[in-house]
């Protein structure tokens, strides 16, 4: 194995290292799954190092297409987090345990702090349908309301 | 055309399944027979065909059916084995059971448990027919059990009655104490042909009937005493089925259940499965001629001591079932006459010619019997009632046939089929080892074709003649059975007529049920000698006028004395049988149970509870773990990939 | 460019999941169209797409059993085999039962988009069983998770939806980039992505990278089928979800996991060294899943959370039925045999109490199957004959299933193996304790639903899918042989 293939393996092993603890002791969701991206990262640059010492083209196709998964994940992740935010107005993660096994109080050492939630935001009016005049808003159960202007 | 045999069983189970969802459902119910009755008319028409297209010579014919299980070296195909022996008993079991359900169709009606009746019956005549073609030994023990089964479900079937409960446990635990013993028997076969060299063979497949019949010579020469025990333990299994001596004490108690039950199951069809196993094992049972005559003693004992028992039982329905008892006797008997391993082809022809005629005359009686407790509402007990002739005229004439047979009067049937096993008896009455033997044996045969006559024409004169008395159950008009009920009545009073007098004048029987491997046509038919014939006649004539006299001097409510009322006492306490029973084996398992009971409950059942409640406590603490908190898992995940790697490099 | 003879071979693998795709994509610009209208919320509707997609699958499922399946095909990503074909199967009668649950269920106004996750997720899992490289592989199972998510969220709008939805994303990113860790080593090691090439080159080599690299794909992999101690997300998730999800979530992403274990495990043959660690590994996995679900299910009040502790107990029974294949090398009958049995029985319980609630994120206590049986005698009884196939009794198909495991088990006459099997009868027996508890409370005289109008069992699809599980056990154990 020459040199340049073993440091750039180390450095992935490295990165992922980071990922990990980063998404084991952060609390804040966005950070969390930042940090999930640099463990898809560290494999990413895996399968490249591995890539380039076989001489063939497979690891550099897995390299790309693990990238284009992570973009998924990434967007489906903040769509996620944006409407965890408007439900609680929090990142933080603790704020969501409340499906857990015990009756007892939640197993958190600092209380969260949690703002009002809003009440609604704007939204896009869905495709498919006519633009409407007044602004359609989601309301706190997800129910789409029309508001009189 | 072989491969047509598969239609009985699925329409049978098809049958079953409209029966159990006509049950499920609680709609329709008095439609119930109808799946049943089409059933059974199809699985009798292609019986019968079967039956006439392989005339002139059945060759043993192995279909098989469909593959239940095949899991790599386990692989159990049901297989049919259509030989003379089977089809003969298929045609037995199917016919009857028709005509039985057409009858129980009238019988039964405006009973509660109308549908879940039919269901069962389907269930049992598909079990029967199974157990009656399956070509492997160990197949047939499942359906064994299944006829066991279908037996206590139709023994208990007004299951509210506490008699009717306790019959069908007595049956269902004295037949499992006999099959106890079959299903030894079975794995030590099992074990043996493994010895002589089929462990190659598939698991299940070692048990097949062809496996066992090519098996047992090397097996005879090897482990003779192997072979004793099998042989032993068979025949313990098929007099348990059968009700034999002294395993007979359950069958007169199964007739707490409704009398088409009675008829087919504990008179015709699934008593004589033990017969039946003994026919088809008889390539094994040639080598183990010990056994064979344990069998015949047992028959001959059986034989005496159920027309004994018969003399004086009040109650219609259990003088036929000791008629029963005391005829499969002569059945066991029959093979007992194989001792003599030249003679067992024709025991095994002469056992199956009394099972055929047997099926008919007591079908017939105990379905005349049916008709006089349904006329009597429900009321069986002779002392009861009398002169039935002029209120029941059909059933009168129907059960004078049906005694005519049972008793061996020629020309009908039973005079035939009995003759042919007495006859067996006479043929080597000079013989050496077992002359002796012999004829004590005909001798007891004589004496009980004495005690049939009896018992049957006593029953007959009591129940038909004298002044007619009626029971209050019966009400004011008692009315003759409906034309549905008594038309397979007269089939039946046709067969049991005329069936002897057939077979015996073509005398086809044994090319038809003779091919079995081992047993060859020995062509020298036993013809019972003029004075057997004259010997029996005269017997049963003698019969008939103790009857008439026992009745007429001591009426029916005169005082005994002296010897005969202690004799009277004995019999009408069945020996004491049952207590010997109770004292030898239902009471130390009692104690036995109170004692395993003691040490259940304050050893066992405290250890288990204990061990219970285990799970759940680990459970409730590992609860807590459970935090709701998503770091904390992640942390678990991560921890545990880290205890894996450590694993890994540990074990590597 | 030219399509040729060949290159349509190639599809035939996977045209399954193509046609299952195609109509996933249509079902979804179909969706863009539908307008959502106040109104809609509150009545069922779009039940048209659910009987449109559940044709769909019966097509495709038709076609691919006339299709000359016999006939091998492979690609560099795609192949048939045995496990490509019994697992297609396998996937396809996940979706209909699945489909046929939520007929009446789905979300009002996401009918379309809910329809086609579903299809999508059950193409990808049907490319899981026909990948034959690790790029291939790694596609498919993230085409059954980035649905899943996407089922989870619209299904469930509540708070308890949102958690669900999150806790399931975030896990399974999280575990999706420590099996891809470990494949990249085992790329490294390999030099190709082919699967085939792979098991080759680690049965070549035992070196480190190989160790670390095979324990990181079976751990990622072990959250899939919900192994200790990967195992946390799913009671949440499960009380977290619809119940139609929940059934899927205890079926599709498990079926997915296992066969793809079975894969990289029971390949060509497995490196001498690597055995040991592989089966230790195994079986120490599968003891700890069966003994700590069937521990916390014993504990549980309320159906969803005892069907998800359950579930992991029953992960931990196949995983026993993987180990016996490392060591007998022999075919991957019983997982495959346990895996169909388990998602006919798991359905069919779901689809009974899913009937019970007039909206799928309402929670369903033990206490509601009170006397069931008395009051709906179908659903009740099927219901019961769920819970013996999941007990394992004979005259259902749970008893082939754990049947097939044991004989696994104790046919190579391996000690460890032996242990196993004694280790899993002591659990099927905790197991017992509470599916008879489920059969007691739905045979019982008291009910709870003597003074609760049925309207609300107006689920008629659902209560027919759960009939049909129930007889479909029972025909399984007479007629074994149909796998």
């Amino acid at each position: 194995m020459n040199p340049a293939t073993f440091q750039t393996l180390m450095l992935a092993a490295t990165l992922f290292a980071i990922g990990i603890v980063g998404f084991l002791s952060r609390k804040n969701m966005i950070l969390m799954f930042l940090s999930v991206e640099l463990m898809l990262a560290a494999v990413a640059m895996n399968f490249i190092a591995f890539g380039a010492h076989y001489q063939n083209y497979q690891g550099q196709l897995f390299a790309v297409l693990i990238l284009t998964i992570a973009s998924c994940e990434a967007a489906i992740g903040l769509a996620l987090v944006v409407s965890l935010f408007k439900r609680k107005a929090t990142l933080d993660i603790a704020a969501w345990s409340d499906l857990r096994e015990t009756d007892r109080e939640a197993n958190v050492e600092v209380p969260v702090e949690q703002n009002e939630p809003i009440e609604s935001y704007p939204v896009l009016t869905p495709a498919g349908t006519d633009p409407l005049v007044n602004p359609v808003r989601v309301s706190k159960d997800g129910a789409l309301d029309t508001l009189k202007a | 055309m072989l491969n047509l045999v598969w239609l009985i069983p699925l329409v049978l189970m098809l049958a079953l399944l409209a029966g159990v969802l006509i049950c499920l459902f609680r709609k329709g119910a008095e439609l119930a027979h109808v799946p049943t009755i089409v059933g059974l008319s199809i699985s009798s028409a292609v019986s019968l065909i079967l039956l006439f297209t392989s005339q002139g010579g059945v060759h043993v014919a192995i279909t098989e059916g469909y593959t239940w299980l095949s899991l790599g070296g386990m692989h159990v195909p049901i297989t049919a084995r259509l030989d003379g022996i089977g089809l003969i008993q298929l045609n037995v079991v199917t016919c009857i059971s028709l005509l039985v359900a057409v009858y129980a169709r009238g019988y039964m009606l405006g009973d509660p448990g109308y549908a879940r009746f039919f269901a069962i019956i389907s269930a049992f005549v598909f079990a029967m027919v199974m157990l009656v073609l399956v070509g492997n030994l160990f197949v047939l023990y499942a359906f064994w059990e299944g006829v066991g089964l279908c037996s206590y479900l139709l023994i208990g079937h007004w299951y509210r009655r506490p008699s009717a409960a306790k019959a069908a446990m007595k049956a269902f635990l004295v037949n499992r104490l006999a099959d106890c013993a079959f299903l030894v028997g079975i794995l030590l076969l099992w074990h043996g042909i493994g010895l002589v060299g089929a462990e190659n063979l598939a698991t299940v497949g070692r048990l097949d009937f062809d496996v066992i019949f090519d098996a047992v010579p090397a097996l005879a020469q090897r482990q003779p005493d192997l072979l004793w025990w099998v042989g032993l333990l068979l025949l313990i299994g098929a007099i348990g089925k059968s009700a034999q001596f002294p395993f007979h004490v359950w069958l007169p108690d199964a007739m707490e259940g409704p009398t088409p039950v009675s008829a087919l199951i504990h008179a015709t069809t699934m008593v004589t499965a033990g017969v039946y196993l003994l026919a088809r094992m008889s390539p094994l049972l040639l080598l183990t001629p010990d056994v064979l005559l344990i069998a015949g003693w047992l028959g001959a004992i059986t034989a005496v001591l159920g027309g004994l028992i018969a003399l004086f039982q009040d109650d219609l329905k259990r003088v036929l079932a000791y008629s029963t008892v005391s005829q499969l006797g002569l059945l066991f008997l029959a093979f007992g006459a194989g001792v003599n391993g030249e003679l067992l082809p024709l025991a095994v022809v002469a056992a199956m010619f009394h099972l055929i005629t047997h099926a008919f005359f007591k079908a017939l009686l105990f379905l005349t019997a049916g008709n006089v407790m349904h006329a009597m509402g429900d009321c069986i007990d002779m002392r009861k009632f009398g002169g039935l002739r002029k209120v029941l005229p059909s059933t009168h004439i129907l059960f004078l046939i049906g005694a005519l047979a049972l008793v061996g009067a020629p020309p009908l049937a039973g005079f035939w089929s009995k003759e042919g096993i007495l006859g067996l008896l006479t043929l080597e009455i000079g013989n050496p080892q077992y002359g002796s033997v012999f004829a004590i044996w005909l001798f007891m045969g004589l004496l009980s074709t004495l005690l049939t006559a009896i018992y049957t024409f006593r029953a007959y004169l009591r129940t038909f003649w004298g002044d007619v008395k009626l029971p209050a159950q019966a009400g004011a008009h008692p009315h003759e059975a409906t034309a549905m009920m008594l038309a397979p009545l007269y089939i039946l009073a046709v067969g049991s007529a005329l069936i002897g007098l057939v077979i015996a004048s073509t005398g086809a029987l044994a090319e038809f049920v003779l091919p079995i491997p081992f047993l060859t046509d020995p062509h020298a038919h036993p013809h019972a000698g003029w004075w057997l014939v004259i010997a029996s006649v005269g017997l049963v004539m003698a019969g008939a006028t103790i009857a008439y006299y026992s009745i007429s001097t001591s009426g029916v409510a005169a005082k005994r004395s002296g010897v005969p009322a202690r004799f009277a006492e004995l019999t009408s306490n069945r020996f004491y049988l049952d207590e010997v029973f109770y004292f030898c084996l239902v009471a130390p398992t009692q104690h036995l149970s109170k004692m395993v009971g003691i040490f259940d409950s304050q050893f066992i059942d405290r250890v288990i509870r204990r061990g219970a409640t285990i799970p759940s406590a680990i459970g409730g603490r590992l609860r807590t773990y459970q935090t709701g908190v998503l770091p904390n898992y992640a942390l678990t995940m991560a921890l545990g990939i880290v205890a894996l790697v450590a694993l890994a490099f540990l074990r590597g | 460019m030219i399509i040729t003879q060949e290159m349509l071979n190639n599809l035939i693998p996977v045209f399954p999941a193509l046609g299952l795709i195609a109509a996933g994509c249509i079902l979804l610009a179909i969706g863009l169209f539908q307008a959502p209208s106040p109104q809609a919320a509150n009545e069922s509707h779009g039940h048209g797409w659910a009987w449109g997609s559940l044709a769909v699958l019966l097509v495709i499922w038709g076609s691919w059993l006339f299709s000359s399946t016999q006939v091998e095909y492979a690609s560099s990503l795609f192949r048939t085999d045995l496990l490509s074909r019994s697992g297609t199967h396998l996937a396809l009668l996940a979706g209909c039962l699945i489909t046929a649950l939520t007929i009446n269920k789905a979300p009002s106004r996401h009918a379309c988009e809910f329809h086609s996750c579903l299809l999508f997720l059950i193409a990808g899992l049907a490319l899981v069983t026909a990948s034959s490289n690790l790029t291939s592989l790694y596609l498919s199972l993230e085409l059954i998770s980035i649905p899943t998510v996407l089922l989870l969220s619209i299904s469930r709008r509540d708070n308890a939806g949102r958690e669900a939805t999150l806790k399931y994303f975030a896990l399974s990113a999280f575990s999706s980039a420590i099996f891809l860790m470990g494949a990249s080593y085992l790329f490294g090691l390999a030099g190709t992505t082919s699967i085939d090439g792979l098991v080759r080159a680690i049965g070549a080599n035992s070196s480190t990278m190989a160790y670390i690299g095979f324990v990181l794909v079976i751990a990622g992999l072990a959250f899939r089928v919900t192994a200790v101690p990967f195992h946390f997300y799913a009671s949440d998730v499960f009380s977290g979800s619809s119940l139609p999800m929940a059934a899927m979530l205890s079926t599709i992403p498990k079926i997915a996991g296992f066969v793809a274990m079975i894969k990289l495990l029971g390949g060509p043959t497995l490196n001498a060294a690597l055995v040991p660690v592989a089966l230790t590994t195994l079986i120490l996995l599968a003891l700890a899943t069966m003994t700590l679900g069937n521990c916390l299910a014993l504990v549980q009040s309320q159906c969803r959370k005892l069907l998800a502790y359950s579930s992991i107990a029953h992960s931990g029974y196949i995983m026993l039925g993987l180990a016996a294949l490392l060591v007998q090398g022999a075919s991957s009958r019983a997982v495959l045999v346990y895996l169909a049995a388990y998602v006919i029985m798991t359905i069919g319980f779901f689809a009974g109490i899913s009937t019970l609630r007039a909206r799928t994120d309402q929670d369903v206590e033990l206490n509601d199957l009170n006397g069931l049986t008395s009051t709906n005698l179908w659903l009740g009884i099927s219901l019961s004959i769920c819970v013996l196939s999941l007990i394992g009794i004979p005259i259902t198909a749970g008893f082939w299933a754990k049947f097939e495991i044991f004989r696994g088990l104790l046919t190579p006459g391996d000690r460890l193996l032996l242990f196993a099997a004694v280790f899993m009868a002591i659990n099927a027996a905790i197991g017992a304790i509470y599916y008879v508890d489920i059969l007691i409370r739905l045979n019982s005289s008291t009910t709870a639903w003597k003074n609760v109008s049925l309207t609300t069992l107006t689920d008629k699809p659902a209560i027919v899918t759960c009939v049909f599980c129930a007889c479909m056990t029972l025909v399984w154990f007479i007629v074994p042989t149909w796998m």
